[in-house]
């Protein structure tokens, strides 16, 4: 059979471009497959937690609940975390912003020296709207970014959801302070590694409170058990309307907050 | 908290304070060191205005329930703790 060239090429084509087309629904079922398959496992896994030991993964599940409306902004829960936790000056497992929404929309956000030695009086009230202090700590998230980059898992979640870092195992590497969206992270110098809030791990297992906890003067924080319904956190999370930061971030946040504004999320 | 109350229970009873919450630390600092030997580590006494507007000085961004005076009209040549009472009751001195 004589073949016109341009009969063939043709066909040759469409043949080409058939595979292609076959080839590549094959690779993005197999893709689309895969990723689902995974995002079942695993919410399987949480599913199964979740039948098994109650509403949390573990209990105790430590966890704490800041009232943004009662915070004066006094800065004694930085100064406490530096003394209890040796964190470098200038560094800050815990911090204090200042939040000034102003008549003209704008916002001035202000943490000097993480408000450490407390907020002078030094915006203009006329020209204020409303402020308000927004203390801020590491978020112990569930599913944090920042045990997700560790390359040698230095940086995990307790059984009782609180992520520490190993200060033995981490190689400094620094992904972690990178991933947290919370900017929760910092290069510790004296150590020379990674650190972060561990919410007072070395009190909250002899049973006491945390220590920006212990010294805040308002009740600002409030440290506890989430999975335990009559500590005072279960309570006040059942009784208030309180959000994490950046949920849709998905990052499992644990802190809530009460009063938080739409600029601060 | 618990160890101050040991040998200081006195200073609980009438102390506007401790009665609204406030944690020994919050103005005397860290003191862990005055628990371990009570003789050669004091703990830090707050005497100055500077110590009490820290939390008490009017700042646009506290909240308003909270008691707050200006340090610039109220009283600015005299120390706090000349009116005001600080571990006893009534707060302001007869």
């Amino acid at each position: 059979m004589s073949e016109d060239p341009k009969d063939i090429t043709r066909r040759e084509t469409l043949q080409t471009v058939g595979r292609s087309v076959l080839l590549i629904a094959i690779g993005v079922a197999g893709g689309v497959g895969g990723i689902s398959t995974l995002q079942n496992v695993r919410r399987e896994m949480k599913l199964k937690g979740t039948k098994k030991e109650g509403r949390y993964p573990g209990s105790p599940w430590y966890s704490m609940a800041i009232d943004i409306e009662k915070c004066i902004g006094c800065g004694r829960c930085v100064q406490a975390c530096s003394e209890e936790n040796d964190v470098p000056p200038g560094h800050y497992r815990t911090w204090i912003e200042r939040y000034a929404i102003m008549k003209d929309g704008s916002v001035s956000i202000t943490s000097p020296n993480g408000g450490i030695n407390g907020f002078e009086n030094d915006i203009d009230e006329d020209k204020v709207e409303r402020a308000f202090f927004v203390p801020k700590l590491c978020n112990h998230c569930d599913d944090s970014p920042c045990t997700q980059v560790c390359p040698v898992g230095a940086t995990f979640e307790t059984k009782e959801g609180v992520v520490i870092v190993d200060y033995d195992w981490c190689i400094g590497c620094r992904y972690c302070i990178q991933s947290c969206p919370y900017g929760s992270r910092f290069w510790n110098p004296k150590r020379n590694t990674a650190d972060k809030c561990t919410l007072c791990y070395h009190r909250i297992k002899k049973g006491e409170q945390p220590a920006c906890a212990e010294v805040c003067p308002t009740g600002a924080r409030l440290f506890g058990d989430l999975s335990d319904d009559a500590s005072p956190l279960a309570k006040f999370v059942r009784e208030n309307a309180t959000m994490t930061m950046k949920p849709n971030l998905m990052t499992g946040a644990k802190v809530q907050y009460k009063g938080l504004s739409k600029e601060v999320v | 908290m618990k160890a101050c109350m040991e040998c200081h229970p006195d200073k609980a009873e009438a102390t506007v304070h401790v009665k609204k919450g406030v944690h020994c630390e919050s103005c005397h600092g860290a003191a862990k060191a005055h628990t371990e030997d009570w003789e050669k580590a004091k703990p830090f006494v707050p005497s100055t205005r500077a110590d009490c507007t820290r939390c008490h000085a009017m700042i646009v961004s506290r909240p308003a329930w909270y008691p707050q005076i200006d340090p610039k009209t109220h009283n600015p040549d005299s120390k706090c703790v000349h009116c005001h009472s600080i571990h006893e009751l009534p707060a302001v001195k007869k």
